[in-house]
C-alpha cells in the first residue's frame, strides 16, 4: 500500500471500517483519480451508448503478435496469442502482458524467440495513462512459441505471478516483487508438455493456495501436419485432423511447488481439444467448477466433488453440445450470471456458420442453449469468435458481451462452402443486454468496430480506473488494440471491489459477491482472472448499478465464510476489502 | 460448420421428402390448398349466418334431392374439413355412386388438403371396393396418401395388384420407386424408376433417379443423370433443383445458388426452389437474402415442409413476442407435410424443451429418432429432456445411445 500511495499521482484514499454482526475488520476504500480527472461512468453525455476508443499506440502499446505464417499452414500459426491485465507492481494501475509467437527456423523447424520482435511483452501502466515496456527488466520475454497467459499469486506473497503457456511447455514467472520475475516452471513442477493453451489459477481444494489448470489443444507437431484443402488452396486443418489430448491439473503444494493431479482428480479421463477455460461454481455448492471450451468435440464441465475429485458432467448437464446436439468449435468462454438468478450461465464462442453458444443455467445442474432466442445466433453466425467476456460495459446492471473475431483460415474467402459471407478478418462484436435478449450494437460502438481484424486473445479490465471495463485485444500478425471504454450512460452508478484474501488465497480467486441495489435487484459476481481465450483479466469486480445505490454487499470468501459489508457503500469508487480473520462459516 | 452438418442431415431426408411430395401430390399440386377458395368462403359466411348444423342440414337435403353430385359432395367435404369433422367425410364415401370416380376423388382431395391423410385413406378404402371398374386415379391417390403416411408396404401391395401393361405403367413404377425408397430399399427404388424412365422419359423421373443416387452417395452417377437430363430437358426447373442438391451435397454453394436461380428463372413460381435457396442463405448466414427468399417460398408453397421449417427459423431469428409459439406452429406443420422430416420434430422439441415442457419435447424427439434412427444428436437432446424431467437413468441411457457416454 505504501508503494501504491507513492505512485498514485492525484490519489484519494479513504480508510473505513465495516461491521457485520460480532465481527469487525478493517478495509480501505479507494477512489482513484486518474490523470487529474475523476473518471466516473455517470458523465453527463448522451445516454445509453457503449463506445470504445482504440488507444493502444497513443498509450505506448506497440506490440505486434508475430505468428510466423508459412505456406505449410502449421496449425499453431493461427491459434495464438493471449493477453493479460494485471497489477504486477501493486500500484493500483493495471499493467499489460502480451504473449508472442516465435520464429520457425531451419529444416528441423525449431522455434526461436531470441529476436526482440518475438518476445512476450510486459508493459507497466503509469498514472498518466501510458504504458512503458519493462519486458527486459522484468525478464519475462519467454522461451517458446507462446499461446496464453494466466495470472495468479500462487505463493500468496501479494504479487501476481504469470503462467505462460507455449507449444510444448509452460513457463511460470514468479514475481519477485521488485519489478522482476524469475522463471520457475521446472522447479515448480508445472512445466507440462504438449500444446498448452488457456490456463487458469483457481483454488479447487480451497486450501488457501492457488492451483493451476492448463488446457491442452491437440496432438499436433510439425511432423503431424497433414495437407488439408483443395490442391490449389491449402487450408489450416480443422481439429478433426488431430487427436485430442487431456488437460492438466496441478495442485499447489503450498511450498512453491505443484503436483500434477490430473489422473488422481479425474481430469485426464477425458481427451479434449481444449482452448478456453472458465471457472465458476455452477451448482452453488461452494466448490469451484471448471468449464473447458473444446474445439470440435464436446466441451467439458468438470464438477468439483469437494476438492477430492472432478466429475465430467458436460453431456449430462447440456453444456457440452450446442442447441442442435452438435459439437462446435469452442474457443473463448466466460461464465457469469447474466439473468440475475444467482446461477452462472456459460457463453462460448465458435466458428463461422456455427453461431456462438449461450448456455442458460436452469438450475439442478441443467443448461439449455438459448442462443437463438437471445439473438446471439443471428448476430454471431458469420463470425469466428475468440476472446470474450460477459461484462456490464455501460454499468446499467446488465452484463453485455464483447467478442473479438477472425477466421482461422487466411484464405476462407476462397472457400466455395461459404458463399462469400465469411471473411478472414472480421469485425468485433458487441452485444448489449436488453434484459431478455441481446442486441447487436457493434456498428454504434466506435470506429474500431467498423473495421475488420484477425483477433485472438482478449483481456478485460479497467485500465484507467474509471469504473468502465476496457479491453485489450491481440491480433494475429497485427498491432494490439487497447479499447478504452467510453460508454455513456448518465446516472449509472457502480462500485468496484478489490478483494484480498487472508485465510483464503491472497487473490481471493473464487470469492463470490452478492450485491443488492436500492431497487432490490441482486447481482452476483465471482473473483477470477480466467475466462476469454488464452488470456487473463483484471481480478477486480465492477458492479454496474444503473441509477441505483448499493443496498447490501455480501461476500462469500473462497473458504466458505461470508461477510456482509456495511450498508451505504460509496458509489463510483473502488473498495478494497480484506478478508476478516474470522467470520461466519 | 456444425449447423451445416446438422442441416445436411436434413437434406438426405429432404431428398426422400421431396420424392414423396412429388409423388404424392404430383407436379401440379394435386392436393387443394388449405387457403379458402370461393366455395369455402361462401360456406363460412353461411355458417356464420345460420350456424353449422343448419348449413349441414341444407347440404344433406340437397344431397338427398339431387344425389351425390360433385358440387354438393365437395361442399359437404369442405364444410366438414373446415369444422374438423373428417369422420363425416369418410361416411360420404358410401353415398357416392361407384361410377362417380371424380366426385370421390374430389372429396378425398379435400381430406388430404386438410391434412387428414388417415381419413382420406379410410375414405378411399371404403369407396374403391364398391367400384367395379379399376380406377387408376383413386388407386394412385391412395398410394400417394399411404406414402405420406409412411405405409410403404401397403403401397407396394396395392400397386403390385394393379394390372400390368396399362398406360399408367410409368406412374406405377414411379410410386413403387418412392415406396421402396421409403423402406430404404435403394436398389429396388432405382430399378423401378429406371423402368419408368425406359417407358417414358420424364424430368420428374430423372430428378427422382438423381436424388436416389444422391441418397446412395453415388455422386458421379447423380451428376451424369442430372447433366444429361438437363441437356434433354433444358427447361426443366426440377432438374436444376436436382443439380442444386448435388452441389449442396459436395459443399459447392456457389453452384447451388446458380442452379437454384436457374430453376427459378425457368419457373418463377417454383416454391420448392425458393425453399432450397432460402435454406442455402440460412446455412451461410446471409440473412438479408434469406428473409425475402423464404417469405417467397412460403407464399408460393405454404405446404412445403422445407419452406415451413425455414420460415419458422426466420421467426426465431427475428425473436420478439410469441416468436417461439409461431415458430413451433410452423415446425409442426413441416412434419405434418413431411412426416419423415426429423429436423422438424427436433426443432419442435427444442422449443418445447426451452419452454420447460420436457415431456412434450421428448415426444417430438422420439418421433425424430423413429424417423432418423441414425441421428445421434436426437438422443443427446432426449437426454437433456429426460434430465429436465428428473429421469437421470433414462438420460444416461440416451447418451449411451448417442454414443456419447464415453469418449
Amino acid at each position: 500500500m505504501k508503494k501504491f500511495l507513492s505512485r498514485a499521482v492525484p490519489l484519494l484514499l479513504m480508510g473505513c471500517c465495516f461491521q457485520a454482526g460480532k465481527h469487525q475488520w478493517t478495509a480501505s476504500a479507494t477512489a482513484l483519480r486518474f490523470n487529474g480527472h475523476l473518471l466516473a461512468a455517470n458523465e453527463q453525455l448522451a445516454n445509453g451508448r457503449i463506445t470504445f476508443q482504440e488507444v493502444a499506440s497513443e498509450r505506448g502499446l506497440n506490440f505486434k503478435l508475430e505468428h510466423s505464417a508459412t505456406p505449410s499452414k502449421f496449425l499453431i500459426e493461427t491459434m495464438g496469442g493471449g493477453s493479460a491485465f494485471l497489477d504486477y507492481n501493486r500500484d493500483g494501475i493495471l499493467d499489460v502482458y502480451l504473449v508472442n509467437g516465435a520464429a520457425i527456423l531451419g529444416s528441423d523447424k525449431k522455434f526461436a524467440k531470441s529476436e526482440p520482435r518475438y518476445w512476450n511483452r510486459l508493459y507497466q501502466g503509469a498514472a498518466s495513462g501510458h504504458f512503458i515496456d519493462v519486458t527486459q527488466k522484468a525478464g519475462v520475454q519467454g522461451q517458446g512459441y507462446g499461446m496464453g497467459v494466466a495470472v495468479g499469486d500462487y505463493n500468496n506473497d501479494g504479487y501476481p505471478d504469470l503462467l505462460v503457456t507455449n507449444y510444448g511447455f509452460n513457463e511460470l514467472f514468479r514475481n519477485r516483487g521488485d519489478g522482476t520475475f524469475v522463471e520457475v516452471g521446472v522447479q515448480a513442477g508445472v512445466r507440462g508438455d504438449g500444446w498448452c493453451a488457456s490456463a487458469a489459477f483457481l483454488d479447487f481444494d480451497r486450501d488457501g493456495d492457488l492451483d493451476l489448470y492448463v488446457t491442452r489443444y491437440v496432438d499436433w507437431s510439425f511432423e503431424k501436419n497433414p495437407y488439408c484443402g483443395r490442391a490449389e488452396l491449402r487450408e489450416y486443418c480443422a481439429p478433426t485432423a488431430y487427436k485430442g489430448v487431456p488437460d492438466r491439473l496441478f495442485r499447489n503444494n503450498g511450498d512453491g511447488t505443484f503436483t500434477d493431479v490430473s489422473s488422481a482428480m479425474g481430469i485426464d479421463l477425458e481427451n479434449g481439444k481444449g482452448l478456453g477455460i472458465a471457472v465458476e461454481d455452477y451448482d452453488g455448492d461452494g466448490w469451484p467448477d471448471i468449464y473447458v471450451a473444446n474445439d470440435g468435440v464436446p466441451c467439458f464441465l468438470f464438477h468439483n466433488l469437494q476438492g477430492k475429485r472432478f466429475e465430467e458432467v458436460g453431456l449430462l448437464s447440456g453444456a457440452a453440445l450446442n442447441q442442435h446436439g452438435m459439437p462446435f468449435a469452442g474457443m473463448g468462454v466466460d461464465m457469469a450470471d447474466v439473468n440475475h438468478d444467482g446461477r452462472p450461465d456459460i457463453f462460448v464462442t465458435a466458428l463461422s456458420l456455427e453461431g456462438f453458444v449461450f448456455f442458460e443455467n436452469r438450475g439442478e445442474g441443467l443448461f439449455v442453449d438459448v442462443s437463438t432466442q437471445k439473438g446471439i445466433l443471428k448476430a454471431s453466425y458469420r463470425l469466428t469468435g475468440w476472446g470474450t467476456k460477459l461484462v456490464d460495459f455501460d454499468n446499467d446492471g446488465q452484463r453485455d458481451i464483447l467478442v473479438v473475431n477472425g477466421h482461422f483460415n487466411d484464405n476462407v474467402e476462397h472457400m466455395v462452402r461459404m458463399l462469400g459471407t465469411v471473411s478472414y478478418a472480421q469485425p468485433l462484436l458487441l452485444l448489449r443486454n436488453l434484459g431478455n435478449s441481446f442486441q447487436d450494437v457493434s456498428l454504434q460502438a466506435g470506429e474500431t468496430f467498423q473495421k475488420k481484424w484477425i483477433s485472438r486473445g482478449a483481456a478485460f479490465g479497467d485500465f484507467n480506473n474509471d469504473g468502465r471495463i476496457d479491453a485489450l485485444v491481440a491480433h494475429l500478425g497485427g498491432q494490439v488494440l487497447l479499447l478504452e471504454n467510453r460508454a455513456v450512460n448518465s446516472g449509472c452508478n457502480w462500485i468496484g471491489l478489490s478483494l484480498k484474501g487472508t485465510l483464503s488465497n491472497r487473490d481471493a480467486l473464487g470469492a463470490q459477491i452478492k450485491v443488492t441495489d436500492s431497487s432490490g435487484r441482486t447481482q452476483y459476481g465471482r473473483v477470477s482472472t480466467a475466462g476469454s481465450y488464452l488470456s487473463a483479466n483484471d481480478k477486480r469486480l465492477i458492479v454496474g448499478l444503473g441509477p441505483n445505490k448499493v443496498d447490501r454487499v455480501t461476500i462469500t470468501w473462497p473458504n466458505g465464510r461470508t461477510q456482509e459489508l456495511a450498508r451505504g457503500l460509496s458509489l463510483n469508487i473502488f473498495h478494497e476489502v480484506i478478508e476478516p480473520a474470522t467470520g461466519s462459516p | 460448420m456444425t449447423l451445416r452438418v446438422a442441416v445436411d442431415s436434413f437434406i438426405s431426408r429432404a431428398a426422400v421428402c421431396s420424392l414423396v411430395s412429388a409423388l404424392a401430390f404430383g407436379q401440379s399440386q394435386a392436393i387443394p390448398e388449405s387457403t379458402p377458395n370461393a366455395k369455402l368462403e361462401r360456406l363460412r359466411v353461411q355458417v356464420q349466418r345460420q350456424g353449422f348444423e343448419k348449413t349441414e342440414q341444407e347440404l344433406q337435403r340437397s344431397l338427398q334431392k339431387h344425389g351425390a353430385v360433385s358440387s354438393v359432395i365437395e361442399s359437404l367435404a369442405l364444410l366438414y374439413v373446415d369444422w374438423k369433422k373428417p369422420d363425416r367425410v369418410v361416411l360420404l364415401a358410401n353415398q357416392i355412386s361407384p361410377q362417380e370416380e371424380d366426385v370421390a376423388l374430389g372429396a378425398a382431395r379435400v381430406l388430404t388438403g386438410g391434412g387428414y391423410l388417415e381419413h382420406a385413406n379410410q375414405f378411399l378404402q371404403s369407396f374403391l371396393p364398391r367400384s367395379n371398374v379399376f380406377s387408376w386415379k383413386l388407386t394412385d391417390l391412395r398410394a400417394t396418401v399411404l406414402i405420406e403416411l409412411g405405409r410403404h408396404d401397403e403401397v407396394i401391395k396395392i400397386l403390385t395388384a394393379v394390372p400390368e401393361g396399362s398406360e399408367k405403367e410409368p406412374a406405377r413404377y414411379y410410386r413403387l420407386a418412392l415406396a421402396n425408397q421409403g423402406l430404404g430399399r435403394w436398389n429396388e427404388a432405382l430399378s423401378h424408376i429406371r423402368k419408368a424412365l425406359q417407358i417414358q422419359p420424364d424430368p420428374v423421373y430423372i430428378y427422382t433417379e438423381g436424388l436416389l443416387l444422391l441418397t446412395m452417395d453415388k455422386l458421379p452417377e447423380a451428376q451424369r443423370v442430372f447433366a444429361e437430363g438437363r441437356k434433354r430437358f433444358p427447361n426443366s426447373p426440377q432438374l436444376c433443383l436436382g443439380h442444386a442438391r448435388l452441389y449442396s451435397k459436395v459443399g459447392d454453394f456457389y453452384r447451388v445458388e446458380s442452379s437454384l436461380r436457374k430453376a427459378i428463372e425457368l419457373d418463377p413460381n417454383y416454391g420448392e426452389a425458393y425453399a432450397h435457396l432460402g435454406r442455402l442463405f440460412y446455412l451461410v448466414g446471409d440473412w438479408e437474402s434469406f428473409r425475402p427468399t423464404i417469405q417467397r417460398a412460403i407464399e408460393l408453397q405454404p405446404h412445403n415442409f422445407l419452406a415451413c421449417y425455414y420460415y419458422g427459423q426466420l421467426i426465431l431469428l427475428d425473436g420478439g413476442e410469441q416468436a417461439q409459439e409461431r415458430a413451433l406452429e410452423l415446425f409442426k406443420k413441416s412434419v405434418q407435410f413431411e412426416k419423415t422430416f426429423a429436423a422438424g420434430y427436433i426443432a419442435s422439441g427444442q422449443i418445447l424443451a426451452n419452454q420447460g415442457n420436457g415431456k412434450e419435447a421428448l415426444e417430438f424427439y422420439q418421433q425424430a429418432a423413429q424417423k432418423d434412427p441414425r441421428n445421434n444428436r436426437v438422443y443427446y437432446l432426449m437426454a437433456q429432456a429426460y434430465r429436465s424431467l428428473g429421469q437421470l437413468d433414462e438420460a444416461k441411457r440416451s447418451l449411451e445411445r448417442a454414443g456419447l457416454s464415453k469418449r
